[in-house]
C-alpha cells in the first residue's frame, strides 16, 4: 500500500491485504492528520484565539475585581474551553469529507473505529493542547491561586479529550450536513455537561482548600470511556454519513 | 365549596399547571391527526395527477388499462 | 412464536393495528384521567405542609415520567431498527420525539408553576428540572438532526445512534447534575414532604401514571400510522388504501 503523506491519499495494491500492523497505521494517521491540519493554521489557531477572547469577555462584562475573578474562575475558564471545543469540532471531518478522504478510508481494511481514534487525538493536538497550554496563564489575570491553577490545568487536560471524543460523534454524525454548526452544538452539548461540572467542580473545591481527587479521578474515568467507546459509535455515525 | 375552589390560594398555579397539561394531552391528539388528514390529502392530489397524466398519455389508445 | 412480532414489520399490517389500537388506548386513558384529576383536585386530604399546591403533582410527575419513557422507547425503538433493519421501528421512533418533547416541556412548566409558591421562584436550578431542561435539548437535537438529512434511511441510522449516545449518558448527566446541585444547595428539599405518602393521597397518582401511559400508545399509535403512510407511499398497499380500494383495515 502506498501513502502519499503530502495529499493523504491512499493507493491500494491488488491483494489488499493489510500491510501496515495497527499501531504502525495509527502513527502514520496521526502524523498526516497532524500535518495537514497544522498547514491550515489559521483554523487551528481558531479555538486557542476563542478560548483567550471569551475569557477577556467576562471581566469586561462583569468586572475586574479580584474576590469576583477568582470566584468565576472556575466556570469561565472551563465554559471558554468547552466553547473553542465545539468550535473547532466542525472541522474535524469536513476537509476529509470535501476530498473524498474519508470515503477512502471506509474502503481499508482497517477498523475505522481506531483510525478516527487517531484522527481525533490529532484534532485534539491541534486545537485542545493550546487550550490547556494557555489556561494556566489566563488563569493567573483572574487571580487564581497556585493550586487551584494547577488542578484548573489538571482537569483540562484529563477532560479536553474527552470533550474531543464525544464531539467526534457529533462531528461524525453531522458531517456533509448543511447547517452543520449549530446542530452540532445542540447534540454534543448535553454530553460534554458531566466533563463541565466535574472539571468547574474540582477547581473550585482546590480554590476552597478541599480535596478535588474525586471528581479528578471520576474525569479521568470518562476519559478511559470516551476513548473507548466514542470511536466506535462515530465510525458508525460516518458510515452513515458517507452513505 | 367557594372555600375549596380556591385551593387555599393557589387557584392560579393549578389552573396554569393543569391547563398546559391538558393543552399538550389534546395538542399531541390534534396534531397526530391533523398530520395524517395532510399526508392523505397530498398523497391523493398526486395519485390523482399522476391518474390525470397516464390518461392524457393514453389517450384514445388503449382503453381499460388499468394503472 | 415471534411471528407476531415480525407481521409487525409489514407496513400494511402495522397500519391496520395501529389504526385498531389507538381507540383501544386512548379511551381507557381519558376515563382514567377524568378518574385521576377528579381524585387528584377533589379527593386528595390537602398537604400539611405544601397545602393545596401539592396537587400539581398530579401533572408534574405523570409529565416527567412521560418525557423519560419516551424518550427510551425511542432509543430502544431506534436500537431495533438498526439491529433488525426494521424501517417501522425507525417509524415508531420519529413518531415518538415531539410527543416526548411536549411532554418534557409540559414537566418543565408544571414544575416551575409548583416552584413559585413551594420555593418563591419560578426556577431555582434544582437539579431535576435542570436534567429535564438537558433532556429537551436532547429532544431538540434528535429532531434536528432527523430533519437535516433529506434521506430518510440516513435520517432514521442518524438519530438512532444520537439517540443511543443521549441514553447512555441521560443516567450520567443526571448524576452528576444531582452531585452539582449538592455541593451547592445543600440538603434539597423533596416534592414529597412525608417519607411515605398516604393512600388517598398516592392513588390519584397512580391512576395518572397510568392513564399518561395508556394515552402516549394511543396517541403513538395514531403518529404512527401517519408515519407509515408517508413512508409507504410508492408502494401498492399504500396506493390502495389511498384510493379507497384496499381490502384491509384502517380508514
Amino acid at each position: 500500500m502506498a501513502v502519499n503523506v503530502d495529499t493523504g491519499a491512499r493507493t491500494r495494491d491488488a491483494a489488499t491485504e493489510p500491510a501496515l500492523g495497527l499501531l504502525a497505521l495509527f502513527w502514520v494517521i496521526l502524523a498526516r492528520d497532524l500535518r495537514v491540519g497544522l498547514r491550515r493554521w489559521t483554523d487551528a489557531s481558531n479555538s486557542a484565539l476563542f478560548f483567550i477572547l471569551v475569557v477577556t469577555l467576562f471581566p469586561l462584562a462583569l468586572s475586574p475585581k479580584a474576590e469576583q475573578l477568582r470566584m468565576i474562575a472556575p466556570g469561565v475558564l472551563w465554559i471558554a474551553a468547552l466553547l473553542a471545543t465545539l468550535l473547532s469540532l466542525q472541522l474535524l471531518f469536513r476537509s476529509d469529507l470535501e476530498d473524498g478522504t474519508l470515503e477512502q478510508l471506509l474502503t481499508l481494511p482497517y477498523p475505522l473505529g481506531w483510525m478516527l481514534l487517531a484522527k481525533t487525538l490529532a484534532h485534539w493536538m491541534i486545537t485542545g493542547i493550546p487550550v490547556v497550554l494557555m489556561a494556566p496563564v489566563l488563569a493567573i489575570t483572574y487571580h487564581l491561586p497556585a493550586t487551584a491553577l494547577a488542578v484548573l490545568t489538571l482537569s483540562l487536560l484529563l477532560g479536553t479529550p474527552t470533550l474531543s471524543l464525544l464531539g467526534s460523534i457529533g462531528a461524525a454524525l453531522t458531517a456533509g450536513l448543511r447547517g452543520a454548526g449549530v446542530l452540532l452544538v445542540f447534540i454534543v452539548a448535553p454530553l460534554m455537561l458531566p466533563v463541565l461540572i466535574l472539571g468547574a467542580r474540582a477547581t473550585d473545591l482546590a480554590l476552597a482548600g478541599e480535596d478535588p481527587t474525586g471528581p479528578l479521578y471520576l474525569l479521568g474515568a470518562l476519559l478511559v470511556l470516551a476513548v473507548s467507546l466514542a470511536p466506535i459509535v462515530a465510525a458508525g455515525a460516518i458510515r452513515v454519513s458517507a452513505d | 365549596m367557594e372555600q375549596s375552589l380556591a385551593m387555599g390560594g393557589y387557584a392560579g398555579y393549578i389552573s396554569v399547571a393543569y391547563g398546559v397539561t391538558a393543552l399538550v394531552i389534546v395538542g399531541n391528539l390534534v396534531a397526530a391527526r391533523w398530520r395524517f388528514r395532510k399526508t392523505r390529502q397530498r398523497f391523493r392530489e398526486q395519485l390523482r395527477r399522476r391518474a390525470g397524466r397516464a390518461e392524457a398519455q393514453n389517450g384514445r389508445a388503449t382503453v381499460g388499462r388499468e394503472s | 412464536m415471534w411471528t407476531w412480532f415480525f407481521r409487525l414489520a409489514s407496513p400494511p399490517h402495522l397500519y391496520a393495528l395501529a389504526g385498531k389500537l389507538s381507540l383501544w388506548f386512548l379511551i381507557p386513558a381519558f376515563g382514567l384521567l377524568a378518574v385521576g384529576t377528579w381524585g387528584g383536585l377533589v379527593l386528595a386530604p390537602p398537604d400539611y405542609q405544601q397545602g393545596d399546591a401539592f396537587r400539581i403533582i398530579y401533572v408534574h410527575v405523570p409529565s416527567a415520567y412521560l418525557s423519560m419513557m419516551i424518550y427510551v422507547t425511542m432509543a430502544v425503538a431506534g436500537a431495533i431498527g438498526l439491529i433488525w433493519r426494521m424501517k417501522l421501528a425507525h417509524a415508531v421512533a420519529a413518531s415518538c420525539a415531539p410527543i416526548g418533547a411536549s411532554f418534557t416541556f409540559a414537566t418543565l412548566v408544571t414544575g416551575a408553576v409548583w416552584g413559585k409558591p413551594m420555593w418563591g421562584t419560578y426556577w431555582d436550578w434544582d437539579p431535576r428540572l435542570t436534567s429535564e431542561l438537558i433532556l429537551l435539548f436532547l429532544y431538540f437535537g434528535y429532531m434536528g438532526l432527523r430533519s437535516a438529512y433529506e434521506d430518510i434511511n440516513q435520517a432514521d441510522r442518524a438519530s438512532a445512534i444520537l439517540a443511543l449516545a443521549g441514553v447512555a449518558n441521560v443516567p450520567i448527566i443526571h448524576f452528576s447534575v444531582i452531585w452539582w446541585a449538592s455541593l451547592h444547595q445543600g440538603p434539597t428539599l423533596s416534592k414529597l414532604e412525608a417519607p411515605s405518602i398516604s393512600w388517598d393521597m398516592l392513588w390519584p397518582l397512580l391512576a395518572m401514571i397510568l392513564a399518561f401511559t395508556l394515552y402516549f400508545f394511543g396517541v403513538l399509535a395514531l403518529r404512527v400510522r401517519g408515519e407509515v403512510l408517508a413512508r409507504e407511499f410508492q408502494s401498492r398497499w399504500a396506493q390502495d388504501v389511498l384510493r379507497g380500494t384496499s381490502t384491509a383495515g384502517g380508514k
